[in-house]
């Protein structure tokens, strides 16, 4: 479980984060959501421990994370970054089994090799083993980095998956299979967090929906709680109507027009 | 891909040996295989009939074996550097000789030469040549940290930066070279032209001894952060995710390398295209993880100046050309396809 309490980072004046609090338990997805600069991307970089808070704490498994050493972090988060370019020529192979990197010194164990497989084969890119990762298309990338990171933390029980905008730059059916790759792990008892910009993709995937403006939460809570045209409006500063759609347990929004 | 480690490092032992064999054997004076053989037997005791001359054992092993000896070690140096280089600032151009690493080495040897001759003089051969690859060392060093502050941007290499830098320091370097060659002797400037053209020619037990530590240690050193270069070749926030500490990896990459390249330097002056052509050539035939590329390219960079030393020294015989000439001649094609190849993937 994470448990985020008052954290608040500024750079000089400028405040990015505001006393921002939130918990999820073990085999939860939480989507991130807001409008740009709303301090996402910082909120996931103080998870990561990228950059430290100027107040207030963050602890994974109610250990603080300052007290965690580099290398018991990667045993146990992994993260998808967004921008992903590898700058010589590694296999597919070689790329996934990077993912296991913290969890041996010089020769991989057999148990590395074999996660190494298994993560390939639940993002489906078993078929791209052998290629060049440079010569693949944006989401057949993605989903390399996704089994990456997955492999990192494959054996590792109460781990923590972080996601910054996963779906990016990718066509529909790729963005559900990664979100549902995403709720797997969530299922077997990871703790997500990812960043999305779809309202109803966060809706309709993710457990808890953390809605951020100007670096204060908007709204905190399951998705059916926050998800109201008031919250819509006031993060993102558009007009939006709700839609009740079979199959959906949350309503649809639909943007209709710029608030003035 | 064929891609058992094991195999491959057996493979290039054995051509290494090859060559070394080859290089002690060829040359004015010539040596015949069963005569090398027949030197190697009785001087470990296991025969004693002596089928050489005198002569032969001689030239063997006061001038061949120093000389090739040294050759291996400076390679393996300069192509480890190289690819070690490569794996840091995240792109495959990055070579000591390139972006200015060994021009800097040259000034602060030159620098040592003129205003710290005396002192040379009397510290004795041995210290003297300790003295040179630390300020050799102190050199390189500077010039790479300049580099890299100069080059990197929010963890990426921009490419431009980093070979223009690369172009001004050594420029820099070469006018104040220049600079010093109207302050200094006669002897002096031998000494300070023949760094500037590289060369194997001064090789001795003595050359050879005091430079040896300060390339055994990067040598060590170095694959021991295979692993950490694949993980930054993902980026540097990735691989900090990965559990790689990123800025200790570099201050060690950095050090090593230097240390390396310092050490060459101070010996054999500037030999460029090794650090860019040997890991270059293993990355095409193997593939990037530098698991395998930094003892390879090692391995490989010995072999490959011990053969351009080969060449420099039979080819005009008596005459010798600067081995600078022959691993430019070998190297610029294939730096020239390394450029084209990286036009076409858009990445300079």
């Amino acid at each position: 479980m994470i448990a985020v309490k008052d954290i608040s980072y500024s750079v000089g004046r400028k405040q990015i984060l505001n006393k921002v609090s939130f918990n999820i338990a073990s085999g939860e997805m939480l989507a991130v959501i807001g409008a740009n600069g709303a301090g996402k991307s910082t909120l996931l970089k103080l998870l990561c421990r990228e950059v430290v808070s100027t107040s207030g704490g963050i602890s994974f498994n109610e250990k603080d994370i300052a007290l965690y050493s580099i290398k018991e972090l990667a045993m146990i988060r992994s993260v998808l970054t967004q921008h992903n370019t590898v700058s010589v020529m590694f296999s597919v192979k070689e790329l996934v089994l990077m993912g296991r990197y913290p969890h041996f010194e010089n020769t991989p164990s057999a148990n590395d090799i074999e996660v190494m497989h298994k993560a390939m084969e639940e993002t489906g890119i078993t078929h791209l083993a052998e290629r060049d990762y440079n010569t693949l298309s944006g989401g057949e990338q993605q989903r390399v980095q996704l089994a990456r990171v997955i492999a990192q933390i494959y054996d590792q029980p109460n781990a923590f998956l972080f996601l910054d905008e996963p779906t990016n730059g990718l066509d529909l059916l790729y963005q559900q299979q990664i979100l549902q790759l995403a709720r797997n792990m969530a299922n077997r008892g990871y703790t997500v967090i990812s960043i999305l910009h779809d309202i109803n993709f966060a809706s309709r995937y993710a457990d808890k929906i953390l809605i951020l403006k100007n670096g204060e939460t908007v709204a905190f809570g399951e998705p059916l709680q926050v998800i109201n045209c008031d919250n819509i409006h006031n993060a993102f500063n558009i007009h939006v109507k709700l839609m009740d759609c079979e199959g959906f347990k949350c309503p649809l929004v639909i943007p209709s027009g710029i608030l003035v | 891909m064929f891609k058992n480690h094991k195999v491959i490092l057996t493979g290039l032992t054995l051509g290494l040996i090859v060559v070394i064999i080859a290089s002690v054997c060829i040359g004015a004076v010539h040596i015949s295989l069963a005569q090398f053989w027949s030197i190697v037997t009785y001087h470990t005791g296991i025969s004693k009939v002596a089928t050489f001359t005198s002569q032969q054992m001689a030239v063997l092993l006061s001038l061949r074996l120093p000389r090739v000896m040294l050759g291996v070690i400076i390679g393996a140096a300069l192509a480890i550097s190289g690819a070690s280089l490569q794996g840091l600032f995240r792109n495959p151009l990055a070579e000591p000789g390139l972006i200015g690493i060994s021009s800097g080495a040259t000034l602060a040897a030159a620098l040592m030469i003129v205003f710290g001759g005396s002192l040379l003089n009397t510290m004795g051969s041995i210290y003297g040549y300790y003295a040179l690859a630390i300020a050799a060392f102190t050199g390189a060093f500077i010039t790479t940290l300049t580099v890299y502050r100069m080059a990197m941007h929010n963890g990426k290499t921009v490419i431009t930066a980093l070979l223009l830098t690369g172009i001004a320091i050594n420029a820099l370097a070469f006018a104040f070279t220049g600079l010093l060659t109207y302050l200094s002797t006669d002897e002096q400037l031998r000494n300070i032209t023949f760094w500037s053209l590289g060369s194997l020619g001064g090789a001795s037990w003595i050359s050879l001894g005091s430079v040896a530590p300060f390339i055994a240690i990067p040598l060590i050193g170095l694959p021991f952060l295979g692993k950490s270069l694949n993980a930054i070749a993902l980026g540097e926030t990735q691989a900090g995710h990965m559990g790689v500490n990123v800025a200790r990896t570099k201050r060690l990459v950095i050090v090593l390398a230097t240390m390396a390249v310092g050490a060459s330097v101070a010996v054999a002056g500037i030999i460029s295209f090794i650090g860019l052509v040997i890991p270059h050539i293993l990355r095409m035939a193997f593939g990037s993880d530098n698991r395998l590329v930094l003892p390879a390219s090692a391995i490989l960079g010995g072999a490959a100046l011990t053969l351009a030393d080969l060449i420099s020294r039979t080819i005009v015989a008596p005459a010798e050309l600067p081995i600078g000439i022959v691993t430019a001649l070998g190297g610029s094609p294939v730096f020239i396809y390394m450029i084209l190849s990286q036009l076409k993937k858009q990445q300079i």
